[in-house]
C-alpha cells in the first residue's frame, strides 16, 4: 500500500480541545486496527450476486408503468395540450401535464425555477411536458405520443453571450435574474476582488494569460433514472428512489406535493453511480407521485440513456479567459479570472457553482491577490448542474495551464514552481479565510515525482513523448449548508440489541463510494467489535436522521464524524457495564477484538456480549446519537460562505503520454495520481475512488463532451458519449497520502471528488511537453490536437 | 402477430415462457422471469451491463430477441453461485472491482466466460476481453485486479486431485 | 424503460430456401436478422421497422468457414479467431465493434450495415423533434440542405449522405473478394464492390428477397500483402470513421497491382484500383467521391516514399466525408491521408501476411 505521510496540524492538541474518541484522553489506541485496513465494501458482495436491488428491479402489485412526454422545441410558448385522446387509449390510467402543480422547487433554496412539468412554454429540448400511467410500459409510451402539443416557437438561447443581452420579458427564461444584470437571462453573477491585482501584474515577471473553453459533459453513471412512487392506503407518499440526497427530495415533495414531510417516505434504492447527477430533486420524482397520486398504485418510471442525458446536471459548458501573475521567483502573485458557465435551463446547484469556479482557485497555491468575474447564464439547453469535482474542474485547467506556461517563461521545472506556492498546514487564506488545517500535497508531488522519475523525463523525453502535471485541492463538505438551520449536517444513531448486532441510522447516501461501509468501519473500531457486527440502515427518511447526503465530499468527514460521536456514547455505557463488572474504574478501559480489557491489568477482561448485556440490564437495547455541524468560518463579505470547508483535500497528478503527431491521437501510457485523504479509513476504497476519478478525467481530458445540434443533444447515448473503454485508460499507480486532518475521523478527508481535476492539466501539460502545444479546448480530442500542432507548425514556418 | 412459447433453461431450470416475439432476452429475464441482476445500462449494445451467457458464450441480452434463444442454455449472474458463490463473484467484492455495481454483473459474466477460454490471461488480455463493457465508477484497475485472483483460484481448484491409492 | 422493439412478427426458417420463401411472401414489409447488433437498435430508434423479421440465424448453410469462402452468418468473433482466412480479415474482425458486439454480429451484418448519420441513429424523440431525414420518416436531408439542380440552389429532398461505416467491407474489397446471393431468381455472385451502389438509402444493388449467402475470397487475396487501419474516437466499441483497408502486390518492390478501399467516408466503401481497370464502376456509382479523377500511375512503379505519399495525397483529395458521423470531416479527409500512407509504409516494409 503506497501510503506517505503528509503534514497535520498539532494533532493532540486539537483532540484534546475537541474531546478525543479515547475517553482516556490518551492517543488513539488503533489496537482493533479496522481503520487504515483494506475493507470490501458491505453491499458488494449483494452487488456481485445479482441480489442488490436498484429501483427497476422492484416490483409492486397493481403496479403501473409511466413515460414522460418530452419537449421536442428547445423554446417555445406551449399554445395547446390535448390530453384526450391518451386518457381515452385502453390500459392508460392517468395523464397528468403542467396543470397538476404550478408550485415550482429546486435543490437551492435560491434557485426555486423547476416545474414538474412546463406550463405555459417549455425552455429546453427534453423538459417534461405530459406524463401517462399505464399498465403497461408500452402502452404508455404509446400514449404520451397521442398527447397533442402544439408549439409557438420562441428565440432560442443557445450561446452563453446571447444569454448576457437584455431582452424581452418574455424571453426571459425564468422572472427571477441576477440582479446585476436585469432583462436578461444572466442567473447568478459573482464579483470579486482582493488584494492589489493591478499591482502585481505591473510588478510581475510572469503574466501567463489565456482563453479557455470547455464542452459540458455528462456523469455518465450506468443506471438510468428510475422511481417508485406509492401512494398508500394511510395516505403516505412512499416514493422509491436512487437519490444521493433523500433529504432534499424529502423537502421538495413535501412543497410541490403541499404535504407535511412526515407524511413522506424518501425510500434510497442501491444507486448505480451518481457523481452530482442523482443530487437534484427531480421532476420525474414529482411527476411518478402526482401519477401515484391519481391513480392510489404504485407507478414505475424508468427513463431510458437518452432521457437520463436530458435531466442532465453535468458539468457547465465553459468559456473562461484567466492571467495569473508571478515573480521572478516563480511565487505567485495574482490571479484574474472571467467565466461564463452555460446553466442550461434550471438553476439546480448553479448559485454554488459560480462562486465554485472562481473562489476554489484560492488553492492549493497561497494567493496574495484575486479577481474573479464570473456569469452563470440560463440557456435552452440541459441543465448543468453539480459533477464529480463541482465547479472546480474547470477553472483547475486553467490555472494549472497557466503555472506550466509560467514556469516555461521562468525557465523553472514546473514541479518546482508549484512547490514554491503550496498553502502550508495550519493556515487560512489572505482573504477567503479557507482555514487549512492538513495538507500533504508537498510530500505527495515530492512523491509522484521520485516515482514518475519527473527530474530525468520532464523537458528530455523525445518529441511526441510527454510528461505532465497537475494539482488541486477540494473541499471535505461545505461549511454551510444550504437550508440555513441550526440542525447538524449530519446525525448518526445506534441501536444495540441483546443479539449483538450493532444497527446504525444515517441518511448519508451509499451511492457505491463505500459510505456504508465507512460509518461501519469507524463505528466497530471505536467499539472494538467485529465489522460484520455492525449493520447500516441508511435508505429511509422514517427511520434515519437527517443528513445532508452525498454530495460535496461530505460524508466520510460529517458523517465519519457524526457516527464516531455516537459510537462513542455506546463506548461509555459499554466502559461503565465493563466497570461494574470488572470493578476497575470506566475510565481504564480499551476496546479492541470483541473484547474490553483492563489497560494496567489486561487479564481483566470482558467479553463485548457480556459488557453489552450488563449495560442493558434495566433499560433494554443501547441507543446512542452523535452528529456533526461545522465550526464556524470564514470571513464576513458577500458570499464569504462559499468555497468554506472544515477541511480541504489535496492531490498532486502526473501522467506520462504519448501523442501522435500525424493524428493528433494521445495515449495516456501512466498516471501517478497522489491524494491527501488525510487518513485512507478502507485504503482499498480511497483507491477504487482515486482510480475512478481518474478515468473520469480523462474522459473528459480526451474523449468526452456533450455536443449539441442547436438545441438537440447530438449524442446522447453510449455509442456517442465517448466513455473511455478499457483499452482508453492506462495503468493508474495511486500513491495515498495522509496528512491526519485533525478534525476529520480519524484524520480522515474527502477523496472522492478531489481526484479528478488534476488528471485534465496533467494531460494537458503532459501534451505540452510532448508536442509543445497548449490546449485551450476541453476535451482534447485528436482533431483539436492536430490543428493545434499545425498551427504551430505554421506560426514556426513564419 | 401472437406469443410464442420459448423453451430454454436458464440457470440450469427447464423454463417454458410466453413470449412477444419484440421482446429481448433482457426483458424477458428481468419482467418475466424476474432475474433482474441482468442491468440494462444502454439498451444498445454498447455498455454490456446486460451480459448473459447464451450456450456458453458472453452476448448482449438487450440485443437478443428472446425468442432466438429457443432450446439455448442460458446463465446470468444469479446462476453463478448457487451453492457458493463463483471465485469471480467473490474476487469482484474483496478487490474492490464493484463500486456502485450496476456493471458488475456484466462484468463477471464476460469474466467467467473469458476465463473459460482463456484461464491464465494477462493483464493485455483481460483488458482486451473487457472491452466491451463500460464502466463509470472504478478505472477498470480493481476489476483486472478481480479477475487475476479469480483467475489463478479456478485454476487452483481446478488442478485435479491426487488420484486415489 | 428499455427501448421498446416495434411490433414484428419473426421467422425462423432453418434452410435457406424457407428463408428465400418468406422474404418472397412478405416483400416489402420485412427485414433479415442476423447477429441483431445492427438491426435491433435501429428498430429500438424506431427506424424503418416492419412487420416481419426474418431470422437467419438458424440456418445451417450460412456458417461455413473455410480459407476461400466465409459464410454470411458466420459470427465476426469466429473470423477474428480463424487462422486460414487472410491475417488482414481477422485483424480487421477483431477491430470492430466490441468484444460483446462481435460475439453476436456476423460477416453478413457487417457487410449490409445499415448506413449512419446523426441525424437518423436517433430516437424517434429526438428525430420528432428535428422534423426527421430523408432516410427515414422525413422528406430533406439535414447533413446536406441544400444540393444544386440546373444550376439553381434547391432544397435536398433527393439524396442521402448516410455513412457506411463497415470495418469488413473495405477490406474485402481490396482484396476483391465476391459476394453470392440467393433469392427468388435463383443465385448469383458478383464482386463486392459493385454490390455496393447509390446514396445512403438504397446503398446497393440487391434484388427483393436475395439473402447474401457467402463471401468469396481469391487466391490472389492470400498471395498479396493486405492490411487495414480504422479511424475511431475510441480504441473499442465504436464504428470507424474513416477505415483503410488495402491489398498490395509488389514485385520487386515494383507496384504490381494495388487496391485501396476507403470505408466510412462515403455512402458506400470506396475503391481506388490503381491498376485502373478498364471496367471501373462508373464515377456516378459513388456518391461523393470519384476515385480515377487524376489518378496517380503507380503500377510498375518503385513502391518508395514519394509514391507513397502521391498515392495517400490522392486518396486524401478525393475522399469527401460529410459531418454526419464523429470527428470533423476535415480531420477524417486528412487522416485518410494519414492512414494509407502508414498502411502503406507498413505493407512495403513488412512482411507478406
Amino acid at each position: 500500500m503506497p501510503i506517505v505521510q503528509g503534514s497535520g496540524s498539532t494533532r493532540n492538541e486539537h483532540q484534546k480541545n475537541k474531546g478525543v474518541w479515547s475517553d482516556s484522553g490518551a492517543p488513539a489506541v488503533v489496537a482493533n486496527s479496522i481503520i487504515g485496513k483494506p475493507a470490501p465494501l458491505k453491499d458488494s458482495f449483494k452487488k456481485v450476486t445479482g441480489e442488490a436491488v436498484y429501483a427497476d428491479d422492484m416490483k409492486f402489485p397493481g403496479m403501473l408503468f409511466s413515460r414522460i412526454l418530452r419537449a421536442t422545441k428547445p423554446h417555445a410558448k406551449i399554445k395547446r395540450i390535448d390530453t384526450t385522446k391518451a386518457e381515452a387509449m385502453e390500459g392508460v390510467r392517468a395523464v397528468v401535464t403542467g396543470r397538476e402543480s404550478d408550485m415550482r422547487f429546486g435543490v437551492l433554496p435560491v434557485s426555486q425555477d423547476e416545474l414538474s412539468m412546463a406550463i405555459d412554454k417549455v425552455i429546453y429540448n427534453g423538459e417534461p411536458v405530459a406524463a401517462v400511467a399505464a399498465d403497461s410500459e408500452d402502452i404508455a409510451e404509446r400514449a404520451i405520443w397521442a398527447i397533442e402539443v402544439e408549439y409557438e416557437p420562441l428565440q432560442e438561447f443557445l450561446k452563453p453571450q446571447d444569454s448576457l443581452k437584455e431582452v424581452a420579458p418574455e424571453l426571459q427564461l425564468h422572472d427571477k435574474v441576477e440582479k446585476k444584470h436585469p432583462n436578461t437571462n444572466v442567473h447568478k453573477a459573482v464579483d470579486q476582488e482582493f488584494g492589489d491585482v493591478e499591482g502585481a501584474f505591473k510588478q510581475a515577471a510572469s503574466t501567463p494569460s489565456a482563453s479557455f473553453k470547455f464542452d459540458g459533459i455528462s456523469h455518465g453513471f450506468t443506471e438510468p433514472h428510475a422511481v417508485i412512487a406509492h401512494w398508500d392506503a394511510e395516505e403516505r407518499v412512499q416514493l422509491y428512489t436512487p437519490q444521493q440526497v433523500p433529504h432534499y427530495t424529502h423537502r421538495a415533495l413535501a412543497k410541490v406535493l403541499d404535504l407535511p414531510m412526515h407524511q413522506i417516505q424518501v425510500i434510497r434504492t442501491t444507486v448505480g453511480g451518481g457523481f452530482g447527477g442523482k443530487s437534484d430533486p427531480f421532476q420525474h420524482e414529482m411527476i411518478a407521485c402526482m401519477l401515484a397520486r391519481k391513480t392510489r398504485r404504485p407507478v414505475k418510471l424508468t427513463m431510458d440513456r437518452e432521457e437520463t442525458f436530458l435531466t442532465g446536471r453535468g458539468r457547465h459548458p465553459t468559456e473562461a479567459k484567466m492571467a495569473m501573475a508571478f515573480d521572478k521567483d516563480g511565487k505567485l502573485l495574482a490571479l484574474d479570472s472571467d467565466v461564463i458557465i452555460d446553466g442550461g435551463a434550471y438553476g439546480s446547484f448553479g448559485v454554488v457553482s459560480a462562486y465554485y469556479n472562481g473562489v476554489l482557485s484560492n488553492g492549493p497555491y497561497w494567493l496574495p491577490a484575486f479577481r474573479y468575474h464570473g456569469k452563470r447564464v440560463y440557456s435552452n439547453r440541459i441543465p448543468s448542474g453539480a459533477m464529480r469535482g463541482h465547479g472546480s474542474v474547470n477553472p483547475r485547467y486553467c490555472t494549472e495551464t497557466l503555472v506550466d506556461m509560467a514556469a516555461v517563461e521562468l525557465g523553472m521545472d514546473p514541479c518546482e514552481l508549484r512547490l514554491r506556492n503550496f498553502l502550508p498546514p495550519n493556515s487560512i487564506t489572505p482573504h477567503h479565510k479557507f482555514r487549512i488545517t492538513s495538507t500533504g500535497i508537498r510530500e505527495g508531488l515530492e512523491e509522484a515525482m521520485r516515482r514518475s522519475d519527473w527530474k530525468k523525463k520532464w523537458g528530455k523525453l523525445p518529441f511526441g513523448h510527454g510528461i505532465g502535471v497537475g494539482c488541486a485541492w477540494y473541499i471535505s463538505g461545505s461549511a454551510l449548508p444550504i437550508h440555513w438551520n441550526k440542525l447538524p449536517q449530519s446525525t448518526v444513531h445506534i441501536k444495540i440489541d441483546m443479539d449483538g448486532g450493532v444497527t446504525c441510522h444515517s441518511l448519508a447516501a451509499d451511492i457505491g463510494q463505500g459510505s456504508d461501509t465507512m460509518i461501519a468501519q469507524i463505528v466497530a473500531e471505536v467499539i472494538g467489535c467485529r465489522l460484520d457486527r455492525v449493520h447500516v440502515k441508511s435508505t429511509t427518511t422514517d427511520t434515519a436522521p437527517i443528513d445532508l447526503g452525498s454530495y460535496s465530499s461530505r460524508v466520510t468527514f460529517m458523517a465519519g464524524n457524526a457516527a464516531r460521536e455516537a459510537a462513542e456514547v455506546v463506548r461509555k455505557d459499554l466502559a461503565a457495564a465493563a466497570s461494574k463488572l470488572t470493578g476497575q474504574p470506566a475510565q481504564y478501559f480499551d476496546f479492541a477484538g470483541e473484547e474490553i480489557i483492563c489497560r494496567s491489568k489486561p487479564s481483566i477482561r470482558v467479553s463485548f456480549m457480556e459488557a453489552l448485556h450488563e449495560a442493558q440490564a434495566d433499560r433494554g437495547a443501547l441507543i446512542a446519537s452523535g452528529s456533526y455541524q461545522s465550526p464556524p468560518l470564514g470571513g464576513e463579505f458577500k458570499g464569504s460562505n462559499a468555497g468554506l470547508s472544515p477541511s480541504y483535500s489535496f492531490s498532486a497528478f502526473i501522467c506520462e503520454l504519448k501523442v501522435d503527431p500525424d493524428t493528433g491521437f494521445v495515449q495516456p501510457l501512466k498516471i501517478w495520481a497522489a491524494h491527501d485523504c488525510g487518513k485512507a479509513l478502507n485504503p482499498l476504497s480511497v483507491e477504487g475512488q482515486i482510480e475512478g476519478s481518474v478515468h473520469m478525467g480523462l474522459g473528459q481530458a480526451l474523449t468526452e463532451q456533450m455536443r449539441y445540434r442547436n438545441g438537440q443533444m447530438l449524442n446522447a447515448n453510449f455509442l456517442d458519449y465517448k466513455i473511455p473503454t478499457p483499452f482508453d485508460t492506462p495503468d493508474i499507480e495511486v500513491i495515498i497520502v495522509e496528512s491526519h486532518d485533525p478534525e476529520g475521523p480519524f484524520g480522515a478527508k474527502e477523496c472522492g471528488e478531489g481526484a479528478l481535476a488534476p488528471i485534465i492539466p496533467a494531460v494537458g501539460n503532459a501534451i505540452y511537453d510532448a508536442v509543445g502545444v497548449r490546449m485551450l479546448e476541453v476535451p482534447m480530442t485528436p482533431d483539436r490536437v492536430l490543428r493545434a500542432i499545425e498551427a504551430k507548425a505554421r506560426e514556426r514556418a513564419k | 402477430m401472437s406469443k410464442q412459447i420459448l423453451r430454454c433453461t436458464v440457470n440450469g431450470r427447464a423454463v417454458e415462457i410466453a413470449c412477444e416475439p419484440w421482446h429481448t432476452l433482457a426483458n424477458v429475464l428481468r419482467n418475466d422471469l424476474n432475474l433482474t441482476g441482468t442491468k440494462i445500462g444502454c439498451d444498445m449494445g454498447t455498455c454490456g451491463c446486460c451480459t448473459v451467457h447464451i450456450d456458453g458464450k458472453a452476448k448482449l441480452s438487450c440485443l437478443t430477441l428472446a425468442l432466438e434463444c429457443q432450446g439455448a442454455k442460458i446463465g446470468t449472474i444469479e446462476g453463478l453461485n448457487e451453492y457458493e458463490m463463483h471465485p469471480l463473484q467473490k474476487a469482484f467484492a474483496e478487490c474492490g472491482g464493484s463500486q456502485c455495481g450496476y456493471c458488475t454483473p456484466g462484468f463477471i459474466m464476460k469474466s467467467c466466460a473469458m476465463l473459460k477460454e482463456n484461464p491464465e490471461p494477462t493483464r493485455e488480455e483481460i483488458k482486451a476481453g473487457l472491452s466491451g463493457n463500460l464502466c463509470r465508477c472504478t478505472g477498470f484497475m480493481k476489476i483486472y485486479d478481480a479477475v487475476e485472483r479469480a483467475a489463478t483460484e479456478m485454476r487452483e481448484k481446478s488442478v485435479p486431485a491426487p488420484v486415489k491409492a | 424503460m428499455t427501448m421498446l422493439l416495434p411490433r414484428f412478427e419473426l421467422h425462423q426458417p432453418a434452410t435457406l430456401a424457407d428463408a428465400v420463401k418468406l422474404a418472397k411472401t412478405h416483400a416489402g414489409d420485412f427485414d433479415f436478422l442476423s447477429g441483431g447488433t445492427d438491426l435491433l437498435p435501429n428498430y429500438k430508434c424506431g427506424l424503418n421497422a416492419h412487420g416481419h423479421v426474418i431470422s437467419l440465424a438458424h440456418i445451417a448453410e450460412l456458417k461455413q468457414i473455410t480459407r476461400d469462402t466465409i459464410g454470411a452468418g458466420v459470427r465476426i468473433v469466429d473470423i477474428e479467431r480463424n487462422a486460414d482466412v487472410p491475417r488482414s480479415v481477422a485483424f480487421t474482425a477483431g477491430h470492430i465493434a466490441s468484444p460483446l458486439l462481435r460475439e453476436s454480429g456476423t460477416l453478413g451484418g457487417n457487410l449490409m450495415l445499415d448506413n449512419r448519420c446523426h441525424f437518423f441513429n436517433q430516437s424517434y424523440f429526438w428525430r420528432h423533434s428535428l422534423g426527421y431525414c430523408l432516410k427515414a420518416d422525413g422528406d430533406r436531408c439535414h447533413v446536406v440542405p441544400m444540393i444544386n439542380e440546373g444550376g439553381k440552389s434547391v432544397l435536398n429532398n433527393k439524396v442521402c449522405v448516410a455513412t457506411h461505416s463497415s470495418d469488413l467491407a473495405p477490406m474485402l474489397i481490396a482484396l476483391g473478394a465476391e459476394v453470392t446471393f440467393t433469392g427468388p431468381e435463383g443465385s448469383r455472385t458478383l464482386k463486392l464492390n459493385d454490390f455496393y451502389f447509390g446514396d445512403g438509402i438504397a446503398r446497393f444493388e440487391r434484388k427483393p428477397g436475395e439473402i447474401l449467402v457467402k463471401v468469396g475470397l481469391p487466391k490472389w487475396a492470400h498471395e498479396v500483402r493486405s492490411g487495414y487501419k480504422k479511424l475511431a474516437p475510441r480504441q473499442s466499441i465504436d464504428f470507424p470513421v474513416a477505415g483503410i483497408g488495402i491489398a498490395l502486390d509488389l514485385d520487386k518492390g515494383k507496384v504490381k497491382a494495388l487496391r485501396v478501399a476507403v470505408g466510412a467516408v462515403d455512402t458506400t466503401p470506396v475503391l481506388f484500383d490503381f491498376s485502373k481497370p478498364a471496367q471501373v464502376k462508373a464515377p456516378a456509382s459513388y456518391l461523393l467521391t470519384d476515385p480515377y479523377k487524376n489518378m496517380p500511375d503507380v503500377i510498375g512503379k518503385q513502391l518508395d516514399d514519394a509514391l507513397i505519399e502521391q498515392v495517400s495525397k490522392h486518396i486524401q483529395t478525393q475522399c469527401q466525408p460529410k459531418l454526419n458521423v464523429p470527428m470533423e470531416p476535415g480531420y477524417r479527409k486528412k487522416m485518410c491521408g494519414v492512414l494509407t500512407r502508414r498502411l502503406l509504409a507498413e505493407l512495403r516494409d513488412g512482411a507478406k501476411s
